[in-house]
């Protein structure tokens, strides 16, 4: 098991210094890992079950690095990666989760909503949209919500990702926020009677 | 700032224009917005409107996306009927729970309510039985205030269920921020929940989640609290509420930032935990920040940060913060004004760490805000410089023995008897009596003598209740004995207990006593203000004090108007009036002159004030002049082999420092560092923060290996003389990264700078700009050469 931590590192280290085929063989790796963790943890012992995206991210670089020591830089590089991956998720599910809504009532589905109070609630499928017109408009902006948002890091460890002052990100990712909430706020309710 | 934004062409398209104005636009300061804007494109009207628009939904989308998403896996339960319930919407989703919003189906009468689904397995039937019967209880709980519980049950496949009355409304905070609630409006808020809380509380139930998602303000705009008690409707299903989280991202059990102590640490709740938690909302509430950062913390350090330390007094951080305070409060300085005092008082009464300390109950909690509202004195205490002091000590007890305390204290009140003696009141007996008191006074303090009392303070606060049948018929010595008492509770951080003995001292001595008794209460008094950090109280006493000694004469009379000039002086300081504080040291210094009786160190101390002062209103030169003389009276009252005269040098060398001149700095730092080893030894945390101040000075200086000698030294020191967790451990990272940095080895650097801001993050009451500067730090680390300002 020692031998993929410290695979792992390397994969990380091409990746972080720009080889591209490093990140499609990082996302592809942790891409099954959250599938293979969520999956275990979804058919586990209690009938109902709630998962938090960011904790499995947190789980899955605990079981790839297996213990090894690890520069920390890596573990945000990761996160960085799975953050991605798990946006990738989690709007597969829900494609899935509405493509078989009318067919097979009786078998367990994953529920998407985000954490909160009833007015806080954020459709998700909808903000993977609204990131996705946000690259379009400015790419920064939209990576910081997906680190933030989908792989938990903090403010610190996105400006060590994106190698800019923790200043800054914190302005995007207040930009961006203030830019989706009006993006989501005005397209709110067009699925909500399927 | 490496890109200039004035270099960089705004894309043609209007919304990606705005999108790269936001974040610059955001770091201006509020007024300066729109015309920063006009100034930047002038010529795009259609993009300036749009950026307007969305630094107005910046405003409102604070909280917005600030949790990560949760994934739930489970039937959709939409359209399902449990009983006469029918689910309509999934409303919101938690760690443990999701809620919908459902009508009554079986056509009884119209009623819409919120129905509550755990995630649990099939209950067994003693945990239905307490389901039920908590329930019940929380049924019968009838206030406007409460959102109530209507009925329960479990499902068909066995899913418990609370039914709960519907509240349309909005948290508490965002409602505050979004209707820029002023400060006495959000206060009444705080005290309507007081009252809802308290009619739970007396028929014993707590709520045990307070938080500002827990208070929602209705249409009417009156604070509602809702899921009152189901924690522990949770607990008694056997699903362990306590469970923390594991990642920041997922608070959603038990919120730690609002949990007090005891439940962190899985101790029993009380209604005195809802109060503590009343406290973190209401600190929330006033100042637009959490008391406790806990984001990106283990549980264990949850835990150390929520059950070790104390935030800064609300006043103290919004003095410090940058950011402007939420809608409704500013500007900052005039909240500060609003806080300090108090409201600081009364929210750190509430958020003491031991329960029994708090407001003994929510309606006297409401009671105090109502009496500050109604501009009446406030009944809590806060957490003063000595309660703060008084924790550290207790987390370090260690070597802090009973009989260095005894010693201590009783030094200084036999002084002031011997000072009695002198006076020549006349009854040599009452010296003799006053001997005696203090003797038996040391022998309940002493362990040795009497093994149930091993505190001194315990022992003085014994004596006291003596001390009126003891003296009867005596009040000039009852008095005396009432103030030296009080002088030492007061030096024992026993703020209050000895506020009770001056002011007894004060009312005897108004009826036996000159002028001159008097000004010495009133002194005393202002100390204990001061202690508090009550400035204002403060400074009436002395004020009260140098009226009462005007015109008196004789050597007491003298001695006391300087050292109450000096002590105004120093209080300043704290205060951060420098200007008032250089003219009352000057002041001190000369009536000092003439005065054989003042001592050589209250001389120092008026010098190191002055310094102090002036270095602070930017006269270094001056202030320099002022360290000089106060090395010359301390060497003469102490010798150089003493830690008070170390402490002058460390701050001479800072001084130097900030003129520039290394050289002189660094000789004094040496001198410095050197005496603290020779005088508290090695591993004194007073000796490492020489060292690591030694050690920032020669990597400045290029001794790169003799820098990081000490540095680690330093670390090691502080690591063996503070518990884990402590930002002085945090201190020393810093200086070891700053060292490394120095010599080139960024990589060693950032681990250290990194542990330093884990530190920083974790301790609660660490000077913001610590944070930042830490972060500037790693900023600079991450990005060697690069952008890197010069400085």
């Amino acid at each position: 098991m020692a031998a993929q931590a410290g695979d792992i590192t390397q994969v990380l280290k091409r990746w972080s210094q720009g080889d591209r085929t490093a990140g499609d063989e990082l996302m592809n790796r942790v891409y099954a890992q959250l599938r293979q963790i969520a999956q275990i943890r979804l058919s586990g012992e209690r009938p109902d079950h709630t998962l938090q995206p960011t904790a499995l991210v947190h789980e899955a670089w605990l079981k790839i690095v297996q213990g090894e020591a690890v520069p920390w830089q890596d573990r945000v590089h990761f996160i960085a990666v799975a953050a991605r991956a798990m946006r990738q998720i989690i709007i597969d599910n829900g494609r899935r989760q509405r493509a078989s809504k009318r067919q097979m009532p009786d078998t367990p589905t994953l529920l998407l909503q985000a954490a909160g109070q009833a007015d806080q609630s954020v459709d998700l499928m909808a903000l993977d949209q609204a990131l996705e017109r946000l690259e379009a408009l400015d790419e920064r902006q939209a990576r910081v919500v997906e680190l933030r948002y989908f792989g938990g890091l903090t403010t610190d460890e996105i400006a060590q990702v994106m190698d800019v002052s923790t200043a800054t990100i914190n302005r995007c990712w207040r930009a961006a926020r203030s830019w989706l909430y009006l993006e989501l706020g005005a397209r709110a309710e067009p699925e909500s009677g399927a | 700032m490496n890109d200039t934004p004035e270099n960089n062409p705004l894309p043609a398209d209007p919304e990606a224009a705005a999108l790269r104005l936001l974040p610059d636009c955001l770091a201006q300061p509020e007024g300066e917005r729109e015309r920063w804007l006009s100034r930047r494109c002038p010529d795009r009207p259609d993009v300036r409107s749009r950026v307007v628009e969305l630094l107005a939904a910046e405003r409102e989308s604070v909280n917005f996306l600030e949790e990560g998403p949760v994934v739930t896996i489970g039937p959709d339960r939409r359209g399902e009927r449990l009983g006469p319930w029918r689910l309509d919407e999934e409303i919101a989703i938690g760690g443990m729970s999701r809620v919908y919003r459902s009508q009554r189906a079986d056509g009884a009468y119209d009623q819409v309510a919120a129905v509550k689904l755990f995630d649990a397995a099939h209950l067994d039937r003693d945990a239905a039985g307490r389901f039920a019967a908590e329930r019940r209880i929380l049924a019968a709980l009838d206030h406007p205030g409460i959102a109530r519980v209507i009925d329960g049950g479990e499902t068909e496949d066995g899913t418990p269920f609370v039914v709960m009355e519907y509240v349309r409304g909005e948290p508490i905070n965002r409602y505050c921020e979004r209707h820029g609630v002023s400060l006495p409006g959000r206060l009444q808020l705080i005290q309507s929940v007081c009252d809802a809380l308290e009619v739970a509380h007396r028929r014993g139930i707590v709520h045990r989640d307070i938080k500002a998602g827990n208070v929602l303000i209705d249409e009417a705009g009156q604070p509602r609290l809702i899921d009152f008690g189901i924690a522990k409707i949770l607990e008694h299903a056997g699903l362990e509420p306590l469970d923390l989280p594991r990642t920041r991202a997922g608070a959603q059990m038990l919120t730690p930032e609002y949990a007090s102590p005891e439940h962190l640490r899985g101790e029993s709740v009380s209604t005195s935990s809802d109060v503590y938690s009343l406290g973190v909302l209401l600190y929330e509430l006033v100042t637009g920040t959490r008391p406790h950062q806990v984001a990106g913390l283990s549980p264990a350090e949850m835990e150390r940060t929520v059950c070790s330390t104390i935030p800064l007094d609300p006043s103290t951080l919004i003095a410090r913060r940058k950011s402007p305070p939420p809608e409704g409060l500013r500007p900052a300085g005039r909240l500060k004004r609003q806080l300090r005092g108090d409201i600081d008082r009364i929210i750190m009464t509430a958020m003491r760490l031991e329960a029994g300390d708090r407001y003994p109950s929510a309606g006297a909690l409401a009671e105090d805000i109502e009496r500050h509202l109604s501009g009446k004195a406030v009944r809590a205490r806060g957490a003063s410089k000595l309660y703060r002091a008084g924790r550290f000590v207790s987390r370090h007890r260690l070597g802090v023995a009973a009989a260095a305390a005894v010693f201590v204290l009783l030094s200084g009140a036999l002084v002031v008897v011997e000072l009695q003696r002198d006076r020549a009141r006349s009854e040599a007996e009452r010296a003799e009596a006053a001997t005696q008191f203090l003797t038996e006074m040391i022998q309940r303090a002493d362990p040795f003598e009497n093994a149930d009392s091993p505190s001194l303070a315990g022992a003085l606060k014994l004596a006291v209740a003596d001390i009126g049948n003891r003296f009867a018929d005596q009040p000039a010595l009852e008095a005396d004995m009432r103030y030296a008492i009080g002088y030492a509770l007061q030096n024992l951080g026993e703020v209050e207990p000895a506020r009770e003995q001056l002011e007894r001292a004060l009312t005897l001595r108004e009826r036996v006593g000159d002028d001159v008794d008097r000004a010495e209460v009133h002194d005393g008094l202002a100390i204990v203000a001061w202690w508090e950090s009550d400035f204002d109280r403060g400074a009436e006493h002395f004020e009260h004090a140098r009226a009462l000694l005007e015109g008196e004469s004789g050597e007491r009379a003298d001695i006391l108007r300087v050292n109450v000039l000096a002590n105004w002086a120093a209080m300043l300081i704290d205060a951060g009036d420098n200007v008032h504080s250089e003219t009352l040291a000057d002041q001190a210094l000369s009536l000092s002159e003439p005065v054989e009786g003042v001592s050589p160190e209250t001389r120092a101390a008026i010098w190191s004030t002055l310094a102090t002062a002036r270095d602070g209103l930017g006269r270094s030169e001056e202030a320099l002049a002022a360290f000089e003389v106060t090395l010359d009276i301390q060497r003469e009252a102490t010798g150089e082999m003493h830690p008070s005269f170390a402490i002058v040098l460390n701050n001479l060398a800072l001084l130097y420092y900030s003129m520039d001149r290394l050289e002189e700095a660094l000789a004094a730092m040496e001198r410095s560092v050197a005496i603290r080893r020779e005088t508290l030894g090695e591993s004194h945390p007073q000796t490492a923060t020489a060292l690591f101040n030694l050690a920032r000075l020669q990597t400045l200086d290029g001794q790169l290996e003799a820098a990081e000698e000490n540095a680690r030294l330093a670390l090691q020191v502080a690591e063996n003389g503070y518990a884990a967790g402590h930002p002085r451990i945090g201190k020393a990272h810093e200086a070891l990264a700053i060292v490394l940095q120095g010599s080139g080895r960024a990589d060693e650097a950032m681990q250290h700078a990194r542990a330093a801001r884990t530190i920083y993050a974790g301790a609660a009451g660490v000077d913001p700009a610590w944070i930042e500067a830490i972060d500037e730090l790693i900023a600079e680390l991450a990005d060697p050469g690069g952008s890197a300002p010069a400085t």
